[in-house]
Parts: C-alpha cells; sequence; structure tokens
C-alpha cells in the first residue's frame, strides 16, 4: 500500500508541476521557447512514468492478497526489523529538524549542537556519560576550530544570550 | 605533455594534494569497509570539507576517497563474509572461504595486490582516451551539449534499480528541481510557489548531502541495533601475506580479463562497479577448467572481480573528464563537488583546467600505490571505526552535514533543503525508489535545458535540422538506444513473474 501512496504522490508533484507550467510568462518574439515548455515536457513524462509505476504496484499489490496471509512474510522476521524502530526513527526526524529549523537559527551553532548531540545519542540508545559528554564537547570544538578558525565560514551565531556565547568561541 | 609539466609543477608547489590523496584515500577505505556507508555517502559528507582547499586539492581528495572505497568493502568481505560495499558481493564467494581455511592474509594480498593493478590499468586509459574524447567534444556546439546532456540523463535507464519507471520518475522529478528559479534565458520565476528562498534554484549540494547521509541515518534509526554489523577483533590478527612475483604471473589472465572488464563496464555510464564485478567472476567461471570448484576458494573468484571493482571506478572518470557525463551515482556527486568549486567538467575543462585534469590524472596513479603501501595498513589503523557504535557515529554524520551545507553559503535555507531531502530519501529507499537519478537529474538539468533552448534558437526553431547534425544526431540514437533497453529489461524482468 505504501508503494502506491508514493506512486500517487509522485503523480499529484508531476500533475502540479505539469498545471504550473502554464503560468510562466510567454516570451516575445519566438527565437526562444518560453520558459515553460522544458519543464511542462518534462511533467508529462513524469505523469507518464508515474501512471506506469502505479499499475506496476497495483498489480503487485493484487498479487499479494491473492497469497493467504499464513503464506506472507511477517513483518517481524524481516531481517533488522524492530518494533520500537519507527518510533526511533520519527524522533531522530524531530531532533533533526528542531535543530536545522530552530536551534541553528535562534540558539546558534556552538548552544543548539551542544544540546543536540547528547539528544540524538541517547534517543538512539546511547547510555554511556562520558561518551556523551567527550564527543558533545570534541565535536563542537573541532567544528568550531575547523570551520570557523580554520576555514574562516561563520557559522550561525543565535539571537540574545546565545549570540553573546558564540562570540566567546568565534 | 605540456598538461603533466603543469601537473608536476602544481605537485612540487603544493605537497599537500599529496597528503590530502592518502586522506581522501584512507577516509574511502573506511567508508568502504563500513557496512551501509558506501563511497557515494563518503564523497557527499566530505564534500563540504573541501570549499576553502584548492578546486585542484578539493577534487583530488574526492578521486581518491573514490577508489579508495572501492577495495575498503573486499576486507570485511573477505574476514567476516560480509561486504562493505554492494561492489564488494562478489568477494565473499571465494574470499570468504579462503579465510575459512586460514588463508585469509593471502586473500588480502590478492585482493589488495589486483585492485591496485586494475586501478592502475584504468588510470592508463583514463589518461590515454580522455584527451582525445575531450579534443573532438571541443568542436561541439548547443545541440551537441544537450545531447551529451540527454545521454547522461538516459543513464538512469541503465542504473541497476527495481523498477524502470520508478527510476525515470525519481530521474524526471530532478530535471524538474532543476527548473526551479529564476529561468536562466528569461529571468521569469519558475516554481518558487511564493517562497523567496527559491528564487536563487535548488542546490544540488543539500540535497545530494540530504539524500544520502541524511536519509541513511534515518533509516539506521529504523532498524534493530541501528542496523550496525559488530566486528570482532580479528582484524587485528590477520597478517596480510603478499603473494610472491610468480604467483601473480599465474594469475595473469585473471587480472587482465578482471582489468579489460572493470575499464569497459566503467566508461559505460550508469552501470557502475558491481555490474563490473559480477561480470569479472561471471567470466572466471566460464573460462575456468574446473567451474564447480568456484565458491570453496579459488584465487581467481578473489582476484578478477577486485581488479574490476577499482577498474571500474577509473573507468568512471573517462566520461566523467571528457564529456561531462557520470559514469556511475559516485561520479554524479563528484560532479556536484566539482561545480561547488566552479568547475563544469566536460570538453572544455581539458582546455580551461589541464593542471586540474593532469593532477587527477597523477593522483589517481598514486592512489593506486598508496592503496598497495597502506591499504591493509590503514583498515588496521582504521579497524577502530569497525567498532564505533552508530550512537556514535549518527551524531558525527549531522553535525557535519549541517555545518557542511551552511558554509556553502551561509545560508538556513540549504539547511532545511537538506533535511527535507533526507527525509524524501527515506521515503524513496522505504519504497525501493533510487536516489542516483535524482541526482542526475538535478545535475545535467539546467545544462540540458539551456543548451536545448539555445540550439532551438540556432536552428530558428528547426528541429530536424538540430538533430541531424552527425554526433548529435549518434548521441541521440546511443542514448535512446540506452532508454530502449532500460524498457526492455524493465519488461523482461515482469515475463518470468507472469508465467508462474
Amino acid at each position: 500500500m505504501g508503494h502506491m501512496i508514493m506512486s500517487i504522490v509522485i503523480l499529484v508533484f508531476g500533475i502540479v508541476f505539469f498545471a504550473n507550467s502554464f503560468g510562466f510568462p510567454e516570451l516575445q518574439g519566438g527565437a526562444l521557447p518560453d520558459a515553460g515548455v522544458w519543464p511542462r515536457i518534462i511533467a508529462a513524462l513524469l505523469i507518464v512514468c508515474s501512471v506506469l509505476a502505479l499499475i506496476d504496484d497495483i498489480k503487485k499489490w493484487k498479487k499479494s492478497r491473492e497469497i493467504p496471509d499464513s503464506q506472507k512474510p511477517k513483518k517481524e522476521d524481516a531481517e533488522g526489523y524492530d518494533p520500537k524502530g519507527r518510533v526511533r526513527m520519527i524522533g531522530s526526524v524531530i531532533i533533526l529538524g528542531l535543530y536545522s529549523l530552530v536551534g541553528l537559527r535562534y540558539m546558534g551553532f556552538v548552544s543548539s549542537t551542544l544540546v543536540v548531540i547528547p539528544a540524538i545519542m541517547l534517543w538512539l540508545g546511547e547510555r554511556k556519560w562520558l561518551r556523551i559528554v567527550l564527543l558533545d564537547v570534541i565535536m563542537t570544538v573541532l567544528c568550531v576550530f575547523l570551520f570557523c578558525k580554520f576555514m574562516l565560514i561563520p557559522l550561525p551565531r543565535g539571537m540574545g544570550i546565545f549570540r553573546n556565547i558564540s562570540l566567546l568561541f568565534y | 605533455m605540456n598538461g603533466y609539466k603543469l601537473a608536476f609543477q602544481f605537485l612540487i608547489e603544493h605537497p599537500e594534494a599529496i597528503l590530502f590523496t592518502l586522506l581522501g584515500l584512507l577516509i574511502g577505505l573506511t567508508f568502504g569497509a563500513l557496512p551501509g556507508l558506501t563511497g557515494t555517502a563518503g564523497v557527499a559528507i566530505f564534500i563540504p570539507l573541501t570549499y576553502t582547499l584548492d578546486p585542484t586539492i578539493g577534487v583530488v581528495m574526492l578521486a581518491a576517497l573514490y577508489v579508495g572505497s572501492m577495495f575498503g568493502g573486499n576486507i570485511t568481505a573477505i574476514l567476516f563474509n560480509t561486504p562493505g560495499a554492494p561492489e564488494a558481493a562478489t568477494i565473499t564467494f571465494d574470499g570468504y572461504p579462503m579465510a575459512q581455511k586460514g588463508k585469509g592474509g593471502e586473500a588480502l594480498g590478492f585482493s589488495v595486490g589486483a585492485a591496485t593493478i586494475g586501478g592502475i590499468f584504468s588510470t592508463i586509459i583514463l589518461a590515454l582516451l580522455s584527451p582525445p574524447l575531450a579534443k573532438v567534444a571541443l568542436k561541439f556546439a548547443a545541440p551537441e551539449y544537450f545531447a551529451l546532456a540527454f545521454m547522461g540523463i538516459s543513464v538512469i535507464a541503465s542504473l541497476d534499480t527495481k523498477s524502470f519507471w520508478k527510476s525515470m520518475s525519481i530521474g524526471l522529478i530532478g530535471l524538474l528541481l532543476a527548473a526551479v528559479g529564476l529561468d536562466p534565458l528569461s529571468a521569469s520565476s519558475r516554481y518558487t510557489f511564493g517562497v523567496t528562498g527559491l528564487a536563487a534554484g535548488i542546490g544540488f549540494m543539500p540535497v545530494i548531502i540530504g539524500m544520502f547521509a541524511i536519509s541513511e541515518v534515518f533509516s539506521r534509526a529504523e532498524t534493530k541495533n541501528l542496523g550496525v554489523v559488530k566486528f570482532g577483533d580479528e582484524i587485528n590478527k590477520v597478517k596480510v601475506k603478499m603473494p610472491a612475483l610468480k604467483e601473480w604471473f599465474k594469475y595473469k589472465m585473471s587480472l587482465i580479463r578482471g582489468s579489460l572488464i572493470g575499464v569497459v563496464i566503467g566508461i559505460l555510464p550508469g552501470i557502475g562497479a558491481t555490474t563490473a564485478s559480477f561480470v569479472a567472476y561471471s567470466q572466471e567461471v566460464q573460462f575456468a577448467k574446473d567451474k564447480e570448484s568456484f565458491g570453496t576458494g579459488r584465487v581467481e573468484g578473489v582476484i578478477a572481480p577486485s581488479t574490476a571493482n577499482t577498474a571500474a571506478a577509473g573507468g568512471a572518470f573517462v566520461p566523467l573528464l571528457s564529456l561531462g557525463i557520470p559514469g556511475s551515482s559516485t561520479a554524479a556527486v563528484i560532479i556536484g563537488g566539482m561545480m561547488i568549486h566552479g568547475i563544469r567538467p566536460g570538453p572544455m575543462m581539458m582546455t580551461q583546467q589541464p593542471k586540474m585534469v593532469y593532477t587527477i590524472f597523477l593522483t589517481m596513479f598514486l592512489a593506486n600505490i598508496f592503496m598497495l603501501i597502506f591499504g591493509i595498513m590503514a583498515v588496521k589503523i582504521f579497524g577502530a571505526a569497525l567498532k564505533i557504535d552508530y550512537t556514535v557515529m549518527a551524531p558525527i554524520i549531522i553535525v557535519l552535514c549541517v555545518v557542511g551545507v551552511f558554509a556553502l553559503s551561509n545560508s538556513m535555507f540549504d539547511v532545511i533543503i537538506m533535511f527535507v531531502s533526507g527525509i524524501v530519501g527515506y521515503f524513496f529507499r522505504k519504497f525501493g525508489y533510487p536516489t542516483a537519478p535524482l541526482v542526475i537529474g538535478l545535475v545535467l538539468g539546467t545544462i540540458a535545458e539551456e543548451n536545448l533552448r539555445r540550439g532551438y534558437s540556432m536552428y530558428h526553431g528547426d528541429l530536424v535540422g538540430m538533430f541531424t547534425r552527425p554526433i548529435t544526431a549518434v548521441l541521440m540514437v546511443l542514448s535512446i538506444a540506452s532508454l530502449v533497453y532500460g524498457v526492455y529489461n524493465s519488461l523482461k524482468k515482469e515475463k518470468p513473474k507472469k508465467t508462474e
């Protein structure tokens, strides 16, 4: 079912891009094709390919329905399956999302990285505190040294107090 | 010869280039050896570290990383029956049985020696073939450049994927994403949906890093024990035994066959090292008198795929440097790394950047020699990395990726693109959609569109005239043949299921 949803999402993506391509301004004079021509062709091809992929997925889904439940491979038997896996994955997405969308912007690199490294390690199951603290400090210092001091690339400083903290380091 | 003179001069003035070659090789060896972490991910993660390096040194380091990753996977394949990378899968067939018989050190010796020979052979072919190919390509105008980009895009059809239509869909999404932002020819805004950040377009680096590195972290988080294969201390106990010269003569035909197969398959766009190693192995079986002994620890079963792997890596650089077409997914990521430094691989590179091109030739040669000297030793040193928990690896990868993407243009928007690409990449992996076609589409999309429109303008809208230019016609026919073959292959895969 997931495969079919994915194919439908791609099909919708193709339709949106195809429809949108008609809204681009036309060029006067006709020396060059309009800005919408190329994306329109590609989006049309995408619609065709995603429909064919969807047909393939429907065929497979129908075939899998013919197999009795007892003979179907169980999710639990799949290699590497972990019942807690999905929660762990979603948590990782949330942590990285908070880091990329909020943490770096408002807290700056140093403060947000010092928080995010232990957060992701603990979330993934790490329980050795010494290891967590060491990696946290080493990784943050290493990045500041490598990017700010050595490569002279300014990392995000954050706002308010976090900006003042970052000024202590770079 | 002038190019080589420039390259030698560069290496003398910048001896650190040799150090970065070695560093790239060691990183590649480690990434190749770690199951689940591929050379492609390694190149993607380490591109940001090349930002402030001299462009030549940066590209040389990435090329060496690619070479190293080709051999790294062989070590775990031989010692633990676990290929570190897909292209090392064939090495388990005879390498692991050799290790079980107590000949692990010998198998590693044959493997590293064969990989070095394959790598050196392919570098020589690269140095011989690229300049004349680029010379021909110098006569290209917009129609030929479009045909070249189209040929690169048609590579998607030959990529070894589960579904041809899914692979094509992803490639087309890449082409559409390349169209986002201001149209380069008319300056009109396309697909920005009112988001200011999209006006500058979608950068391929945030997408590449998100798709290859961040999605890997998400996928690992979902699996039991984070999908990590734990290795014991065996790696430190094995003593590598380098075979004597007469032993190598005994297996000369396996070396020649493996090298030729690797180079030819490497040059063909999109096929890659995995196919090369399988073809090389099957050819060894075909040529052997006692075919049934394969799989029980035959030396030829280790030599041929090891040679073919690294030969394919060098082969993939031929279309990359001379035509700007990626020979493999790692090569597509390397093109991204080059473009970050303002270098567009292709025919003009040979005349505009001779120093870089010839330095790549020389350092790839060096990287292969280093592999022989440091290959096994390095993995023993980096053996510690094989025992690192993923709970430690994951935050390192995340922080390096986030900082690397931000540093690209000091843009938080790029970090958001990387994050979204990571989530999309996770779903692609989960539902059998390959990620490499998206990168190929994104990198080649703008080139294809710009040149198609320029060619159209050149011929005043006469598409027949445009596509019947001799070289354009040949390239287009080859590309269409590749697409048709992809469809045929996809239908052939379906057929046995119908007859069941």
